[in-house]
């Protein structure tokens, strides 16, 4: 009996020593995390990695701008398998597209970033004035992930919460003008809320300027000219910016997050150890090593988003963006019909195909003193301000002084619509391959008409002014609606 | 002293003995009869004790032998039957009765926490015995499963030393997490790999010579005692233990090589050149290489793959007991060569099994084995460049260093000097113990508590030297990585067995705990002076491009209460009720335990007059069972939980840390469930001398832990939650019998298993396309289903072509089937091409021994399965880029239009999954022949020997197979469930000769 007794008690003594609530080790949760001012950075820096993928800045926006316009074609340099892209370049993609999928996403995924610091850090007790600068980058990158969702796909979900739950994900489109209405408000509190220059330690972050400036592009998108013009005249007034003397200046890595710079998305070379971070247009855009051996020690490219000739094309002597812009490889094998690539992101201490240091204008000066002319042409007509506005990036381009009068000048005495011709073609030299010009065809209405001219057998069609709403999204949320004739 | 003078008086009896026999020839005769029925039995063997003389008993039962022995003793033995023993005297004539023997009945089977007599087990569970693979040079246990257990499907998908296997039991239940069996060594439940090929077997650090039985439980009875880990099936690992007696040392050894099974024969350097310019000419681009040339062809298969590479084991055990002391102590060294240079595997294991009677209620004991293993893994990518590097290419360039730029000027990995430039080295040091204690604190009461634990230590070096491409480029790249887990566990039962007239109980109740953490660091560096450090002084590296070293730690935590009652009436009626409650700190706190019942009926038939009367019988039993189990592995720690990540991006060209929501929460989930039903029979033919077992089941999985796509707007893709459900039907048959008992015996096991999948639901959905894979998911059909393109031929002619599908083809390029007919081929023209899930698999084992020999042959068969061979997607992409296969002799040209090889073109084909890459899998394979001889007692007793076999040992020697690759044993992602039945720059499977010995003194 007393052995028995002795057996309980140790079968007791025993149990459990052991606690099935597991705290993980070596994991953040929500519950750990938005403590301190570190947290809120940290939350805030998550906000521009998505956009540095491949899925957003680092290639896809590239494809819809050079490849799906009469700038860059697929396939001539380099035989990928990527159908997505041939699609886009000859207008034959559809909802089915996985490449708009990704564009998508990734754009959401951005949004749920700007929503979580927008929603976690105004409760946190941290310095204020440090808050408000997170709120004010948050709402910037909000802005301006719309501002691209909108233009592109039309009427988007508009999501100000960050996603914590797998229930009640369905949710409609909303209306274009909620979009935007959403996008100016994001802006205009960046304006209050971001700083209008950093330290070194901070380059890369969004500023005042960069808000204004996007909010220039947002009213002249919209032709809201009047706006659009204060505007631009507010940066221009903020004395800030000033344009690099030479075009090839503009895009040295030297010269990133300052002088003409406005907003970036950064880059940098890591000597091939972290892809993450580094640009990979310099390995995308050069010709392969069939086409031009690379110099010793160097790499071969892919040969991608090859220019058109229609583009080389545009160019007149003397025009420095012509070189810097487009390679021209005349010794191309005969299979090559047209040996033209990108110059532009070429590192030259990039030690793999994706290891570019060069960042990715989204804003710079030269783009604000086009936009002011163009509001102002639309304003008071082909006026000297408007005259002035475009010379200074005209001159620049033929290594004239920005300042003085040059034979490279816009020609007088032009009508509005002549001014604006002038304009148009004055954009697609100046931000070439810079993600500029689908935005611009579809907002001049002149995307068909391009395409038309570039490669008659491309049709582009009505439809084709937005890009359909990717099947897979519509598959999964019964409440979307597609665009039409999609 | 002692024993010399028994020695010498034994010695001189028998000389005494053979000189008085001399010359008498007396003949003893008589008939063997049963001592049940008396009927005479037929196919006795009649022995005289301590010679080889022997004879069988006729159709009456009779027998005749004749004899020299001076008063000999006749040895009686049949299968079924107790052997019986007679001393003769005088006698000339001898009848003889002899009694069944229960004992077969009354084999032993363990079942989860606890054994059963095999009459008594309600579950489908199969046995495999020491008997099996003894002498059968294992690489690992679990290849012990492979034909010789039903319902048990093994891919052993790499021939790398080291390998992990992947084992299915009856289907696989989960898409996203494991299908690997629960592997319990000696009570532990020990942590199981992935079963992909390339990485490392968990089950290496355990030695095969160690194992006593190794048990498959396959139905929800067998299983559900394990409950939330019992879904995908379990393998109780038994290893030997001490019996009472004279202590035994036992000493086996053996050395073998391995061979290559089969080689891709590939173009040499000239037909390579020829390719290349007629690829690069058909796209307007220039001839590459002279074609007057005679280039000089370099062989990197035969560079990189050993003529023979060789495979030793050495063991040696000692056994006995007495005193209430029972003890095992093994040590064992294992050295397998890889059949690719530079890669090996080395194993030293120890083991110590004790048990001891501290009184005659309490016992103690233990069972422990450490073990350290030392592997060195071919490089990943190895395997495939050594097909696919051009062979005009030399090793090594005039200067002496190895050729790094290929013909495009493009720098690449050398295969060849990565044999000696490239480090993989991991060291495993492992122990998994279980010290138990147990009282009957009353008749039949007896509680047993136990503590476990398996603890592994894991340091791997990886270095790519500067002697290759990309370490050349960085300077050298060492990592190292250094892991340790250690997972405790504790069991405590009560235990009450107890008869009362007809009436057998046999209850358990228990409540164990088991946790477990794992940690790992890990670090590298490249930018080194020389290759001298290698992984061994990271600081010298190049500070500036210097990585942060990494760091993770998991851990998880079970409680569980489980309880069976085995109740018995009258031996005819069995039933069994088993149930597990599992909380696990895996899941979400709304669903943290889960309970997994099952219940079994049995009828011993063969107790029943009825059956008795048929007298076609010697058993019969029916089994029917039903019950649940679950999975929780494969699917991460902390699956529940809402997970947040670091990423990166640059402010002030410094690159800077973000963190942000990695996953969303979902606190309702749960285990994935498999409810299984099962009935079996089992029957007995001729006294057991033919026994058969045949098994039906139907498994539905439901709660399937799957990705569900969600809308993306939400910034996620997709979210996990317990939707989709998979079923597994099936049909097992496996047959023992003892063909012939005669002077020759030839014994004879066969099984067969069909096995169909199908999956039932997938959450709304109807099918989903793994990302970047050629296989789909869809609901109806199996898992493991091919996707993609089916080929119609080439175009022949450009009219062809004009009224086509594909305007932008030309002649020579595979056309393609528009099954919409939309006259453009896209994503909707792809169809289901293949499925890599088996119609039928099997085994079939015999043995025949005559006098002291034994030959085992061992065939095992997969029959109705696809393999997808990617490997061909390179070796016959014709781009001229690549070496090729030498099927590409065979392409299309204007003048060879009657082939299926199409034209080569330096156009990168479009890379689509198309029909053409989908082969056969199915394969007949003589996977084990063995021949062993046990030496005569008579001779080596004078050695001091009880036992010496001598034995040969071939593995794989023969495969009968369609398919067109290396080896139809392959699984590249073996682990997976979505991409089974892929090969893509396997490691060549061998085949493997050994020859060896065993010796007992």
């Amino acid at each position: 009996m007393k052995k028995i007794i002795y057996n309980i008690a140790f079968l007791v003594l025993i149990t459990s020593c052991s606690d099935l609530e597991v705290t993980p080790d070596g994991i953040n949760t929500a519950e750990n995390l938005f403590q301190t001012e570190r947290d809120a950075e940290a939350a805030v820096n998550a906000m521009y990695s998505s956009m540095q993928t491949h899925d957003v800045y680092n290639q896809f926006m590239e494809v819809v701008q050079s490849q799906g316009t009469d700038d860059a074609e697929w396939g001539y340099g380099r035989n990928t398998g990527n159908i997505n892209k041939l699609q886009m370049d000859k207008f034959q993609f559809d909802a089915s597209a996985e490449l708009l999928y990704r564009f998508w996403e990734n754009h959401y995924v951005n949004i749920n970033r700007t929503n979580i610091v927008l929603t976690q850090v105004p409760d946190m007790s941290i310095d204020a004035e440090l808050k408000s600068r997170f709120l004010g980058e948050a709402h910037f990158v909000r802005a301006l992930m719309y501002f691209n969702l909108v233009r592109l796909f039309g009427k988007v979900p508009v999501i100000t919460t960050p996603t914590t739950t797998l229930e009640g994900l369905n949710v409609p489109r909303n209306p274009i003008a909620d979009v935007y209405a959403l996008i100016v408000s994001d802006l205009e509190s960046c304006k209050e809320n971001l700083p209008l220059q950093y330290g070194p330690e901070n380059y890369g972050r969004p500023t005042q300027g960069a808000a204004m400036a996007l909010l220039t592009k947002v009213y002249l998108n919209n032709e809201q000219f009047d706006e659009a013009k204060q505007e631009a005249q507010e940066v221009i007034d903020l004395g800030i910016y000033s344009l690099w003397p030479t075009y090839g200046e503009v895009f040295e890595i030297a010269n990133e997050n300052i002088g003409e710079s406005i907003f970036e998305i950064q880059f940098k070379s890591t000597e091939g150890t972290n892809g993450a971070v580094s640009s990979s247009y310099a390995g995308f855009f050069r010709p392969s090593s069939a086409v031009l051996a690379p110099p010793a020690g160097s790499f071969g490219g892919f040969g991608d988003n090859p220019v058109t000739e229609n583009h080389y094309q545009i160019y007149t002597s003397g025009d420095q963006r012509k070189d810097v812009n487009v390679l021209h490889v005349p010794t191309a094998p005969s299979s090559i019909q047209y040996p033209y690539y990108v110059n532009k992101y070429q590192d030259p201490d990039a030690l793999t195909v994706g290891d570019g240091g060069n960042n990715y204008y989204i804003l710079r000066y030269a783009d604000v003193l086009l936009m002011y002319a163009e509001a102002e042409n639309a304003v008071n007509g082909p006026s000297a301000a408007a005259y002035d506005a475009f010379n200074q990036v005209r001159r620049r381009a033929y290594s004239f002084s920005t300042t003085l009068p040059s034979s490279a000048d816009l020609t007088a005495g032009l009508s509005d619509v002549q001014f604006l011709d002038s304009l148009k073609l004055e954009r697609r030299k100046e931000f070439a391959f810079e993600g500029q010009r689908r935005f611009d065809l579809l907002r001049w209405g002149d995307l068909a008409d391009a395409m038309a001219e570039q490669d008659p057998s491309i049709l582009v069609q009505d439809r084709h002014k937005l890009f359909p709403i990717p099947e897979q999204e519509l598959i999964v949320n019964d409440m979307l609606d597609q665009n039409e004739d999609y | 002293m002692r024993a010399n003078k028994y020695i010498i008086i034994t010695l001189f009896w028998f000389v005494l003995l053979v000189g008085t026999s001399y010359g008498q020839t007396p003949t003893i005769t008589g008939v063997v009869t049963s001592a049940e029925d008396k009927e005479p039995l037929v196919g006795v063997t009649v022995k005289i004790k301590g010679t080889l003389e022997g004879t069988i008993s006729d159709i009456d039962g009779k027998y005749s032998i004749s004899t020299q022995k001076e008063n000999p003793t006749l040895v009686f033995s049949y299968i079924g039957y107790e052997t019986t023993e007679a001393v003769i005297g005088n006698r000339q004539i001898v009848d003889i009765s002899m009694e069944a023997d229960l004992s077969e009945l009354e084999e032993v089977v363990v079942v989860g926490y606890g054994t059963q007599d095999k009459k008594d087990v309600t579950g489908a569970i199969s046995s495999i015995g020491t008997k099996d693979i003894q002498n059968v040079p294992l690489r690992s246990v679990d290849q012990a499963l492979q034909g010789r257990s039903a319902g048990v499907f093994f891919v052993q998908s790499s021939g790398m030393p080291g390998a992990a296997a992947s084992v299915r039991i009856r289907g696989g239940n989960s898409i996203n997490g494991s299908n690997e069996p629960l592997y319990v060594v000696d009570g532990v439940p020990i942590a199981s790999g992935s079963g992909d090929a390339t990485s490392l077997n968990p089950l290496n650090t355990i030695s095969p010579n160690d194992i006593q039985s190794i048990e498959v439980l396959k139905d929800a009875s067998a299983t559900s005692i394990y409950g939330s880990r019992g879904g995908n099936g379990v393998v109780l690992i038994t290893t030997k233990r001490g019996k009472s007696g004279e202590g035994r040392i036992s000493v086996n050894v053996y050395h073998g090589i391995q061979q290559e099974t089969n080689r891709y024969e590939l173009l040499n350097a000239k037909e390579y050149e020829t390719l290349a310019n007629e690829a690069s000419v058909a796209d307007g681009g220039p001839l590459l290489y002279d074609p007057n040339l005679n280039p000089a062809s370099t062989d990197w298969q035969d560079a990189m793959i050993r003529d023979y590479a060789p495979v030793s084991n050495y063991n040696i055990s000692a056994t006995g007991g007495g005193n209430g002391t029972n003890y095992l102590i093994s040590f064992d060294y294992y050295k397998q060569e890889g059949i690719i240079k530079a890669s090996d595997l080395e194993r030293y294991s120890f083991r110590l099994n004790l048990d001891k009677d501290i009184n005659d209620r309490i016992t103690v004991g233990n069972s422990l084995t450490a073990s350290y293993v030392e592997t060195n893994r071919a490089n990943s990518g190895s395997i495939f460049s050594m097909l696919t590097t051009a062979p005009n290419l030399p090793i090594k360039q005039p200067d002496g260093s190895f050729t790094s730029f290929n013909n495009n000027g493009i720098g690449f990995n050398n295969p060849v000097a990565l044999l000696s430039a490239y480090q993989n080295l991991n060291k495993t040091f492992r122990t998994i113990g279980n010290a138990y204690a147990s009282a009957e604190i009353l008749e039949g009461l007896t509680i047993r508590s136990s503590w476990g634990l398996d603890a592994s230590f894991n340091k791997n070096d990886s270095y790519i030297g500067q002697t290759v491409f990309t370490g050349e480029q960085v300077g050298g790249n060492a990592s190292v990585f250094s892991g340790q887990t250690y997972t405790w566990l504790n069991e405590n039962t009560v235990n009450y067995k107890k008869s009362y007239g007809i009436h057998d109980l046999d209850l358990l109740a228990g409540f164990t705990q088991q946790s477990s953490r794992y940690e790992s660091v890990s670090a590298s560096a490249t930018g080194f002076l020389n290759d001298v450090t290698r992984t061994y002084d990271l600081g010298l590296g190049n500070a500036e491009a210097a990585e942060l070293p990494g760091s993770a730690a998991a851990n998880w935590v079970i409680h569980s209460y489980i309880g069976r009652i085995n109740y018995g009436y009258d031996d005819r009626y069995l039933v069994t009720l088993t149930g597990r409650a599992d909380g696990s700190s895996r899941f979400g706190a709304n669903n943290r335990f889960g309970f997994f019942p099952s219940v079994a009926l049995a009828w011993r038939a063969i107790e029943e007059d009825f059956i008795q009367d048929l007298g076609l019988f010697s058993d019969m039993k029916l089994r029917i069972s039903h019950g649940v189990t679950g999975n929780q592995d494969g699917i991460g720690n902390h699956p529940s939980l809402d997970l947040w990540d670091g990423v990166q991006y640059v402010i002030g060209d410094q690159i800077v840390n973000g963190i942000t929501s990695s996953q969303v929460g979902n606190q309702n989930l749960k285990w994935e469930r498999t409810a299984q039903s099962d009935v079996g029979l089992e029957l007995g033919f001729f006294n057991n001398r033919l026994t058969v077992v045949a098994d039906a089941y139907y498994k539905k999985t439901t709660d399937l832990l799957l990705a569900v796509t969600i809308p993306a707007s939400s910034g996620f893709k997709s979210g996990t939650k317990n939707i989709g459900s998979i079923e597994n039907k099936g049909f097992e048959f496996s047959a023992n019998g003892v063909i012939v008992d005669k002077a020759v015996s030839w014994t004879s096991s066969a099984n067969i298993t069909f096995n169909k999948n199908k999956i039932l639901a997938l959450g709304g959905e109807d099918e989903i396309l793994p990302s970047s894979s050629s296989t789909i998911i869809k609901i109806g059909e199996s898992l493991g289903t091919f996707y993609g393109y089916v080929s119609d031929g080439l175009f022949k002619s450009t009219d062809e072509i004009l009224g086509s599908a594909q305007p932008g083809a030309k002649p020579g390029d595979v056309r393609f089937v528009d099954y919409d007919e939309n006259g453009v081929i896209n994503e909707a023209d792809q169809q289901i091409i293949g499925n890599a899930q088996p119609k039928f698999f099997g085994g079939w084992n015999n043995s025949i021994s005559y006098k002291g020999f034994e030959l085992s042959v061992l065939m095992q068969f997969v029959y109705g399965n696809d393999l997808y061979n990617l490997n061909l997607k390179t070796l016959e992409n014709l781009t001229g880029n690549q070496n090729q296969r030498r099927t590409v002799l065979n392409r299309w040209t204007a003048e060879n239009t009657e082939t299926n090889i199409p034209r080569a073109t330096s156009t990168k084909p479009v890379n689509v999954s198309y029909d053409r890459y989908v082969e056969d899998g199915s394969y007949l394979r003589l996977k084990n022949i063995q021949l062993a001889y046990d030496l005569p007692t008579s001779l080596i007793d004078k050695a001091g020997l009880k036992n010496l076999r001598v034995y040969v040992n071939a593995q794989n020697l023969l495969t009968f197979t369609k398919y067109t690759g290396l080896d139809p044993e392959v699984s590249r992602y073996g682990s997976s469930n979505i991409n089974q039945g892929f090969d893509s720059g396997a490691y060549p499977n061998t085949k493997l000769f050994t020859a060896g010995f065993n010796m007992t003194f």
